[in-house]
């Protein structure tokens, strides 16, 4: 049977990449519990969330909406809402545990050494401050640079997310720019000190299809050249195929697989992660007949005991709705948190 | 710029003439006869007759406000049958008492309203959110003359500090000027800072809620900078046309502040002369505050206009 377009994009990605074992983990999440007080009460969001993002390389976080997807990264970056409380767990970053760390001494990484991307380019920026000085100011807060300087590299910047025209671009308010110009510029600004991770929430999202793309592609060549880490956070996995080396599905606030993206979309073993990939019109035949996934996810103040997808797996059992499996190592690299894996669906 | 500034100028003269029709009206509308008020000790019917005729008061309605119009457009606004001064002098005369109270004002409302509006909104839910709440509610509540009377009572009676009365022009006695001005210029400023206090706070709640807020959060910057530079700036946009509002009825007279503590401004200008029945100067100060009313309108669309980048292009 010949690959799917989307499956031949995935492999062609992933041989062009280091041997992941070789690439020095920039940040690592360990064990992440966050959740929310609010009027109705207290609910986790993320229970016991631990991935890894390699150095030059890009780990795609997938799952629906609402799973806890935006949650991990805003607490990666401090930047949670005052509510949220988090329970246990580590961010690591280069070695340091950043929820020890003073607002200070984290407000010196955010913007320099991990910097973020966000979901709404129309919003995301200062309507009232133009984008020069907005990007200047992130360099001046992180570099011993004067004024004249962290323009000219500002400038630089904006040519290297391929603006054109660059010098007058600078003086502009964001609203003179398009939804995918905007994106280009924050994702100037996010590069600007060269940080060692750089976290996308669902860039593209926002975009159209044809923007979608272009900027995709650009955050994927300013990594070669930079060799930052990159979380990409998304909801598509055409978008995980396209740019992913490494991907993690989340499933209402827990990781319920990871893998490298050849592997994933080679051998997927969740049957969450089996039901997303159905939703990818190519991906059918290789997978056989799969249902797409019925049901909706539970509310994290409603959580079902047991394995969280227990409410909507077509292979649910009593030990299922009991029991929570653990995220464990189906083979080196490619873990899985389902009792029934591996899965034997594929030949029935 | 250019032309959206004369759209809205020619769409504040219609406005315009309604107030003066309006104004007009009460001449009209007012009891008693303008021509007996005129006449004075002396009327016989000639006198009357005479001064009728003088004053266009036997002509149709319309062609009386047709002169009058004219007669003010060209700075005529009559005379004062009190003091047979020209009611365009008297203006003149009290413009920089009420201007000068009313900058006072402001500046007191602004130096309280706007700080205290952030604090609240960065500490939102905490015992300073309340207190300002508390203070701001107060103040919007408790009426100026209720607030003048007691600062009266207190601060000049009581302690002796400040003189209650007896305005003196700033030319003349600065010290004088600024000790008699003070306190009604507390009194309007602080109803005006809970105002701006409760805009600026929720106007700073819904601007660090923004995404560019976050944005800001996430280059590392310092809270000062995020509260002062990403939030206030935009929060500033419907503060400052809100204040510019404020300063236009401040110029319209504090009639009741004025008259507590005799300052001769506008608000006493237009009590006296409504229990005088000069209708000419009623008449003066109403178009004189109404139209400065409508130009701080405009300031305040314009300014609106000039610190939104989006609305500038
Ligand atoms: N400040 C908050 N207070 C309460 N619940 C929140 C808050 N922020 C996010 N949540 C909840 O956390 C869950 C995960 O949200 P999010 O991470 O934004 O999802 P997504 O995966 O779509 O990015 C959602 O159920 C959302 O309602
Ligand atoms: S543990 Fe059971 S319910 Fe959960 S995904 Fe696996 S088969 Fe389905
Ligand atoms: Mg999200």
């Amino acid at each position: 049977m010949a690959p799917s377009p989307i499956l031949a994009r995935a492999s062609a990605r992933s041989d062009a990449n280091t041997n992941p074992a070789l690439a020095a983990p920039v940040a690592e999440i360990r064990d992440l519990q966050v959740g929310f007080r609010t009027d109705e009460g207290g609910f986790n969001v993320l229970d016991g969330v631990s991935f890894t993002v390699r150095t030059g390389r890009t780990l795609c976080l997938v799952g629906e909406s609402g799973c806890g997807k935006s949650v991990t990264a805003l607490s990666i970056m401090g930047l949670l809402a005052p509510n949220a409380i988090v329970g246990h767990g580590e961010i690591l970053l280069d070695g340091t545990n950043l929820l020890d760390l003073s607002r200070k001494e984290l407000n010196e990484r955010r913007g320099d050494r991990m910097a973020m991307i966000f979901q709404e380019p129309m919003t995301s920026l200062n309507p009232v401050l133009t984008i020069g000085d907005q990007i200047v100011e992130g360099i001046r807060r992180h570099r011993p640079v004067g004024r004249a300087e962290a323009e000219r590299h500002a400038v630089e910047m904006l040519k290297r997310v391929r603006i054109p025209a660059p010098e007058q671009r600078m003086g502009d308010y964001p609203h003179q720019l398009s939804g995918g110009m905007r994106q280009r510029v924050m994702i100037a600004m996010a590069l600007a000190n060269d940080p060692r991770l750089l976290i996308a929430d669902e860039p593209t999202t926002a975009l159209d299809v044809t923007i979608q793309a272009q900027i995709l592609d650009l955050i994927k060549t300013l990594q070669d050249e930079t060799g930052t880490a990159v979380l990409l956070i998304t909801h598509d996995l055409g978008v995980v195929a396209e740019v992913g080396d490494d991907v993690a599905v989340m499933y209402a606030g827990r990781i319920v697989e990871q893998a490298s993206v050849t592997d994933l979309f080679a051998d997927p073993q969740h049957p969450y992660t089996l039901g997303l990939l159905s939703s990818i019109p190519r991906l059918d035949s290789e997978i056989g007949r799969l249902p797409t996934i019925r049901g909706s996810v539970p509310a994290p103040a409603d959580m079902p005991s047991g394995c969280r997808f227990s409410t909507r797996c077509p292979f649910a059992d009593d030990h299922c709705r009991t029991e929570e499996p653990p995220l464990a190592d189906l083979s080196p690299g490619h873990a899985v948190a389902c009792w029934k894996a591996p899965l034997e669906v594929r030949a029935a | 710029m250019l032309a959206y500034m004369a759209r809205r100028l020619a769409v504040s003269i219609p406005t315009l003439l309604l107030i003066s029709m309006m104004v007009f009206s009460l001449q009209l509308l007012l009891p008693g006869d303008p021509a007996l008020a005129i006449a004075g000790e002396e009327r016989s019917p000639e006198v009357l007759a005479a001064i009728r005729e003088m004053y266009h008061l036997n002509d149709p309605v319309p062609v009386q406000y047709w002169h009058w119009l004219t007669g003010v457009l060209s700075g005529d606004m009559g005379q004062s049958i009190r003091s047979r001064m020209p009611v365009t002098e008297l203006i003149m005369t009290k413009l920089p008492v009420t201007l000068q109270l009313a900058t006072m004002a402001m500046i007191i409302a602004l130096a309280i309203g706007i700080p205290a509006g952030i604090v609240s909104a960065v500490r939102k839910g905490t015992a300073w959110d309340v207190g300002a709440n508390v203070v701001a509610l107060s103040g919007i509540s408790i009426p100026n003359f209720w607030l003048g009377i007691m600062l009266i009572m207190l601060v000049s009676v009581q302690w002796g500090l400040l003189p209650a009365s007896g305005y003196a022009s700033p030319l003349e006695d600065l010290s004088r000027n600024l000790q008699t001005m003070i306190m009604p210029a507390f009194v309007l400023g602080t109803g005006i800072a809970a105002i701006m206090m409760r805009h600026t706070r929720s106007a700073m709640l819904s601007s660090l809620r923004a995404d560019y807020v976050r944005t800001a959060r996430a280059k590392g910057l310092s809270e000062r900078v995020v509260v002062l530079r990403h939030a206030l700036r935009n929060a500033l946009i419907p503060v400052v046309t809100l204040g510019t509002l404020q300063l236009g009825e401040l110029l319209s007279g504090a009639v009741l502040t004025e008259q507590i503590f005799t300052i001769p401004g506008f608000g006493k200008l237009v009590v006296d002369a409504v229990f005088n029945r000069d209708y000419a100067v009623v008449q003066g100060v109403v178009l004189f505050t109404g139209t400065a009313f409508i130009l701080m309108n405009l300031l305040a669309d314009m300014l609106y206009f000039l610190l939104n980048p989006r609305l500038r292009a």
